[in-house]
């Protein structure tokens, strides 16, 4: 195969995609810097002799890389401006009212947790990824990220019962 | 709300999020458009490139280096048995006392981010070891490393756990469909020994735990979910026996343990150790985690003196971490409270190897991380923000970190008036440990890349340590 052959390549993309677009959407909540940093991780991917060829191998390395540029650019954010990262809203005024249940209240919690325990929920439980696949991508011990995911479960579920009682409140 | 009942729930979230989230139509030919403007670096230069007289010189050099190496090995088995697996690095320095060697470095601190940090861990000023795939050891301070993982197990795919005792040995588990396989070194990575394989249906490694060369632990959790299993070994590795199985009863005999989840284990001798579940319950009355004299047979419980009132639940209790034979601490951390409120940790110590814990004050009111040189001689670094993981992104890049000792073992704390202060702008901090009162190190990650400070006096200046960063097992 040569060095330019991007037979093995170009699946890559068209299958994970969009999967890659919803994880990097979940580490920085905007979609066109989603779609950047989408697209630089894949010339990334690319431009690397050490990138595996096969989805199963291709798939954490590219997550890797998500992660990474995720980072970056949360500390150029930092330099430019303290502002909190906002969760995604929908635009349609319709989705607003959904946000009232059960899945868009976990949604919105997961935003209130730091980019390394979403990094780590997101891949548990949206991707169903096992704690070593974690391990690799976020570049931690095993036992550190099962750490982070108890130590994150802790923070919504503290998130989601405080905010049960301000429903009850409210009705 | 169980974490079963909240662990359903995201799942479930997870389809609105697949629905919801965006999908873009051109988003692949984008991609694709720029990859085909991207040049492919090759993945080896080619013979006669730009430099041929250095590739020759380097050709050279490598093979004499491969005719010294096969002369030692040569030697090497003329004088002892054959060996299995040979790796060449440079000598290693005499072994240090574990006590002296960084045995009490907070090795799976909460905050710390597990006991592999990018940076590598230091168990004397001048060796140290980076783990993951890519094992790999420094015997000058960090200025080189050597990958001592046997060529073969070399598969960045590879689930590999990785442990050190002090300077010249450590471990390597292997972890396959139906054995895992424990590998032993005694020399610094230079040899390795494959012991006998622990047979099993699906089990993944947690932890490994050695107390000295010959004593050590093997923590696994099985295919089903949250069932766990402990091997002991008394030979180093080479043959390893089921001790006990973890149990949801609360009535646990000889040969099982009342951990139902999130467990893990801690050993401070041949006889006595404990298992902590992360999964913190904590009453009115107090609570409790599991303690062994009789090297993980039998299980009894011992209670924390700290109750609900005192600690903003849910909480989670870290490993104990035992600097010798009897001394250990204990932090237990308030998991999470309200947006804005810090993690609060709680300090215990045991002089008894987990007998009986005592409570000790930390300093400040927010989380910190901890590190021990000894009994009586520990650092903690406590920051006033919301959490300590994430103060780069939260709280600006030149907030002061207030670092604290003791010199009483955590009876009493004093802030380190330190001229050279850490900073959030030296990134984010994820581990402090001291080798002894003077030497000690803070890893940090700056920009995405690791960093080592630095200080030899206790912690008044901290200065960069220099060298290079281990090989990273995946790239990106």
């Amino acid at each position: 195969m040569g060095s330019d052959d991007r037979s093995w390549f170009d699946p890559l993309v068209r299958s994970l995609g969009n999967r890659a677009l919803r994880f990097a959407l979940m580490n920085v909540g905007d979609r066109e810097i989603a779609q950047d940093i989408v697209q630089e991780a894949y010339i990334r991917c690319w431009s690397s002799p050490k990138t595996p060829s096969t989805e199963a191998e291709f798939l954490p390395w590219l997550y890797r890389v998500i992660v990474n540029l995720a980072r970056d650019y949360h500390r150029q954010r930092v330099r430019l401006s303290n502002l909190p990262i906002p969760p995604i809203l929908p635009a349609d005024p319709m989705e607003r009212i959904e946000r009232r249940s059960e899945d868009q209240e976990v949604l919105t919690a997961l935003w209130t947790l730091n980019a390394r325990e979403r990094q780590a929920i997101y891949l548990r439980y949206f991707e169903d990824l096992s704690f070593t696949e974690v391990a690799r991508i976020i570049g931690s011990a095993q036992v550190s990220v099962r750490v982070l995911v108890h130590r994150a479960l802790g923070k919504l579920k503290r998130r989601l019962e405080a905010g049960m009682v301000e429903e009850a409140a409210v009705s | 709300m169980t974490n079963l009942q909240l662990e359903a729930r995201l799942r479930r979230a997870a389809g609105t999020y697949r629905r919801m989230a965006p999908v873009i139509p051109d988003l692949e030919p984008r991609i694709l458009a720029h990859v085909a403007m991207t040049p492919r670096a090759p993945s080896r230069q080619r013979f006669g490139g730009r430099s041929l007289a250095i590739q020759l010189a380097a050709t050279a050099a490598l093979l004499i280096f491969a005719i010294g190496v096969a002369f030692l090995i040569r030697e090497s088995r003329l004088r002892q048995q054959p060996l299995p697996v040979t790796t060449p690095i440079p000598s290693a320095s005499p072994t240090p006392p574990k006590s002296a060697g960084g045995g009490g470095s907070y090795k799976y601190s909460v905050f710390g981010m597990g006991m592999w940090h990018p940076g590598g861990m230091m168990v004397t000023p001048s060796i140290g070891w980076s783990g993951g795939t890519l094992f790999s050891r420094t015997t000058d301070g960090r200025a080189h490393w050597t990958i001592v993982t046997p060529s073969d197990l070399r598969n960045p795919n590879d689930t590999l756990r990785t442990d050190y005792l002090d300077a010249t040995h450590a471990w390597i588990v292997q972890d396959l469909a139906d054995r895992t396989n424990v590998l032993r070194t005694a020399d610094g990575g230079r040899t390795w020994h494959q012991g006998a394989p622990i047979m099993h249906s699906g089990a993944s490694t947690i932890q490994i735990d050695f107390v000295d060369p010959a004593h050590g632990w093997l923590l696994t959790e099985g295919s089903a979910y949250q069932a766990f299993t402990l091997y002991r070994t008394t030979d180093g590795g080479a043959h390893w026996q089921l001790t006990s199985v973890s149990t949801t009863k609360a009535d646990a005999k000889p040969g099982t343990f009342g951990c139902p989840q999130w467990c893990l284990v801690s050993f401070a001798s041949p006889t006595a150790g404990s298992i902590t579940s992360l999964n913190a319950v904590i009453t009115d009355s107090g609570m409790s985690l599991l303690s062994t004299h009789d090297g993980g047979v039998t299980w009894t419980r011992v209670s924390v003196p700290l109750s609900a009132s005192q600690a903003q639940c849910p909480c989670f209790v870290d490993r104990p971490v035992f600097l010798d034979a009897a001394h250990g601490f204990l932090v237990v951390w308030s998991a999470a409270g309200p947006i804005g409120v810090p993690i609060i940790g709680h300090l215990f110590v045991s002089a008894d190897a987990g007998n009986t814990w005592s409570a000790r004050a930390l300093p400040g009111d927010a989380e910190s991380d901890i590190g021990f040189s000894d009994p009586l001689h520990g650092w903690a670094i406590a920051a006033s923000v919301v959490d300590i993981s994430s103060l780069d992104f939260a709280a600006g890049p030149e907030l002061p970190l207030p670092l604290y000792r003791t010199d009483d073992g955590g009876m009493t704390w004093v802030r380190v008036s330190n001229a050279l202060k850490l900073r959030s702008g030296n990134g984010e901090i994820r581990h402090i440990s001291f080798l002894d009162q003077d030497v000690g190190f803070v890893f940090s990650v700056q920009t995405g890349k690791p960093q080592l400070l630095k200080t030899v006096d206790g912690g008044r200046t901290w200065t960069p340590a220099g060298g290079t960063l281990p090989p990273a097992p995946v790239g990106g």
